[in-house]
């Protein structure tokens, strides 16, 4: 297993494609408006192309230089390229504002980098145990993971759980289109070829994230662009920084897996709750939001350790706990593998490879990160009347080739406009994209358990692991009323 | 308010995004229970293929009124309003538009001509000045669009 985890390491192919992906991830992230979900969505056709080794390796590539890639432009322009980097503009502006970019970079890298190849380790050492425990799960067990995953999604990512589970019914609803998973009966097809064989949640995706997104930016602006003219170097940390900075970074990679690898709970809750530790273990929290440097760390510590951290229920269980990792199975589906404990098992040594090149890509972005910068900030210069309307193209090519369906660009067009209606009204649209990829699954074991138990619904109370994972779901029910984590969102900067 | 803009209270758009989900989920519950079978076949036990859709329908009418009622009663938003710049709408629904016209249109003239008029049509909407860089960069994308899909990943564009 050692071999083929270090084979990616050393495969000039491997390191292209991981090369292309950070510098492609970072351009993404770096640009306000585009983020990781949305640029992997739009590239996915280009997984037909390679083996799933290296064309695994270009997204995780991607999935790293993007969650790196917001706090570019968060730090320089105040204008955060993704959710996930809101938390380091705090600290990150008022330190450019005060002439020290350079140093909030570094300490973003550098954060960044510890904070992905903790989560790597920790995603190595731990996610074959959990797939080797969750060998023993049958269609009960899994229908009971599938509803508590469903169940922290809209009780965990957002302030509204309200809004969120009327997201997950609506993806339910999209997943029940096409043929039943046992039978075979159509459903909602309303006499059409294209319905027959469902809606693909790709195409859901890209209408949801990326398509909506466009219609966003083109309601917003006319021709802007950043007027950022500043030659800009990074730098590694001082050992003074770091010294002042070790406690946040060790803590906050700890607690940013542990906060990526719940489902729902992703990247920007991850900063947001680092970002509060950060202030809680600094000496001086009253300089936080006027240019601390503990400030940039605890976020972007917390960032990219999500990213490793969520990637754990997504490979070993087949769980997508967020938008980013919704896409990556997405992937994974494509390349023509199924994550979860069979995955382990069966395909051990592919696995090992995927360990490697989620290493190799928290490595490489350090690299590029600290020797590409400069040119990153031009990408700040390209107008969003250029960059936008060039992105629908993609959006269209990317949903069409999913099945080579011309159809299904009306579907991406009718989810691009309910995802810009629920964005304007704070829905939010997550939930539905991960609905839409579990509902077959939840319903397929939900229907397998009770043709085991020839009908009798106590197979989910004679099943002890079911059982916990249904008395969780009820507590995670109770989440909102004492205390959820996107209360850490809430955080006021005294600015 | 602004000759140039209209407003939307949050909650009033939140209301009216539940009554049209309450709407798609009654119309898609009366459709499942029309045509979709209720049992699975050879009387094998469990829930049929029906089950679960009206779960999904049932669970969306409910959250939606949920929804409505609560924000009828307390809105954590009450004063806050949505602002739609009538440009910015502009923008966006001619968008929409001619992404439709592109898909009628697309199947007829072939990928690569109605791919650039409706990249030059969004780029007119998003307003760039330089026309001359907008139509060099109209053919370039759609040609690279064209070679990557078509010849490297051999998708068939239609």
């Amino acid at each position: 297993m050692l071999g083929a985890f270090l084979s990616v390491l050393i495969s000039p192919l491997s390191l292209g494609l991981c090369v292309l992906g950070v510098s492609l991830g970072i351009g993404i992230g770096v640009l306000p408006g585009l983020n990781a979900s949305m640029g992997i969505a739009i590239l996915l056709p280009l997984a037909y192309v390679f083996e799933p080794v290296p064309a695994m390796v270009f997204f995780f590539g991607i999935y790293a230089g993007a969650i790196y890639g917001g706090s570019i432009s968060a730090i320089l322009i105040n204008a955060p390229g993704t959710t996930a980097a809101v938390a380091t503009s705090f600290d990150g502006y008022p330190l450019t504002e005060k002439g020290e970019a350079g140093r909030a970079l570094g300490m973003a890298l550098f954060g960044s980098a510890v904070g992905g190849i903790v989560s790597t380790i920790a995603l190595i050492l731990l996610a074959p145990q959990i797939a080797d425990f969750a060998l023993a799960f049958g269609p009960p067990e899994y229908f009971g993971l599938m509803v508590l995953g469903l169940s922290l999604v809209s009780t965990v990512s957002t302030n509204s759980p309200l809004k969120s589970f009327v997201g997950v019914f609506i993806g339910l609803l999209i997943s029940s289109v096409g043929l039943d998973p046992i039978i075979g009966v159509p459903r909602f097809n309303f006499n059409t070829m294209v319905l027959m064989t469902g809606i693909d949640f790709i195409i859901v995706l890209i209408g949801m994230f990326a398509l909506s997104t466009v219609l966003i930016s083109l309601e917003k602006s006319i021709g802007e662009a950043s007027n950022f003219e500043e030659e800009i170097t990074s730098q590694l940390p001082s050992l003074k920084d770091i010294k002042r900075c070790w406690k946040i970074l060790t803590a906050g990679s700890i607690l940013g897996t542990i906060i990526g690898a719940l489902p729902g709970a992703g990247a920007t809750i991850s900063s947001f709750a680092n970002y509060g530790l950060a202030r809680n273990m600094s000496k001086h929290p009253e300089e936080f939001g006027k240019g601390n440097i503990e400030g940039v760390c605890g976020a972007e510590t917390g960032n990219n350790s999500a990213a490793g951290g969520a990637m754990i229920p997504m490979l070993t269980m087949g769980i997508p706990g967020s938008e980013s990792t919704a896409v990556m199975l997405g992937a994974l589906m494509i390349l023509g593998l199924t994550p979860g404990p069979l995955l382990f098992e069966q395909q051990g040594k592919l696995v090992y490879q995927m360990f490697g090149g989620f290493l190799l890509a928290n490595i490489i972005f350090l690299i590029i990160g600290l020797f590409g910068i400069r040119y990153f900030v031009k990408i700040l210069r390209i107008p969003n009347a250029i960059l936008f309307p060039t992105v629908i193209i993609f959006t269209v090519v990317g949903s069409y080739s999913m099945r080579n369906q011309w159809a299904d660009v009306l579907l991406l067009t009718i989810f691009g406009v309910v995802g810009y209606l629920f964005r304007k009204f704070n829905f939010p649209v997550g939930p539905i994209v991960i609905a839409t990829v579990l509902g077959p699954l939840a319903e397929m074991n939900l229907r397998q358990s009770l043709i085991m138990s020839d009908g009798s619904w106590t197979i989910f109370l004679d099943s002890p692991i079911a059982l916990v994972l249904i008395v969780l779901t009820f507590v995670s029910f109770l989440f909102p009323y004492f205390g959820n984590l996107s209360r850490v969102k809430n955080i006021k900067v005294d600015r | 308010m602004k000759n140039d803009e209209f407003k939307i209270s949050i909650k009033n758009g939140e209301i009216v995004i539940a009554i049209l989900l309450m709407i798609i989920g009654v119309f898609f519950l009366i459709t499942a229970n029309n045509t979709i079978p209720e049992n699975n076949i050879a009387g094998q036990p469990g829930i049929g293929p029906r089950a679960f859709p009206v779960l999904a329908c049932w669970g969306l009418i409910i959250t939606s009124a949920v929804l409505i009622i609560s924000r009828l009663v307390k809105s954590k938003y009450s004063g806050k309003v949505k602002i739609f710049e009538k440009e910015g709408m502009k923008r966006v629904i001619l968008a929409v538009v001619g992404l439709i016209v592109y898909y009628f249109v697309t199947p007829h003239t072939g990928f690569i001509i109605s791919s650039i008029v409706y990249l030059l049509f969004i780029y007119w909407v998003s307003g760039y000045p330089n026309k001359k860089l907008l139509v060099l960069l109209a053919v370039l994308v759609n040609l690279i669009v064209y070679f990557v899909f078509q010849v490297l990943l051999n998708v068939p564009l239609p």
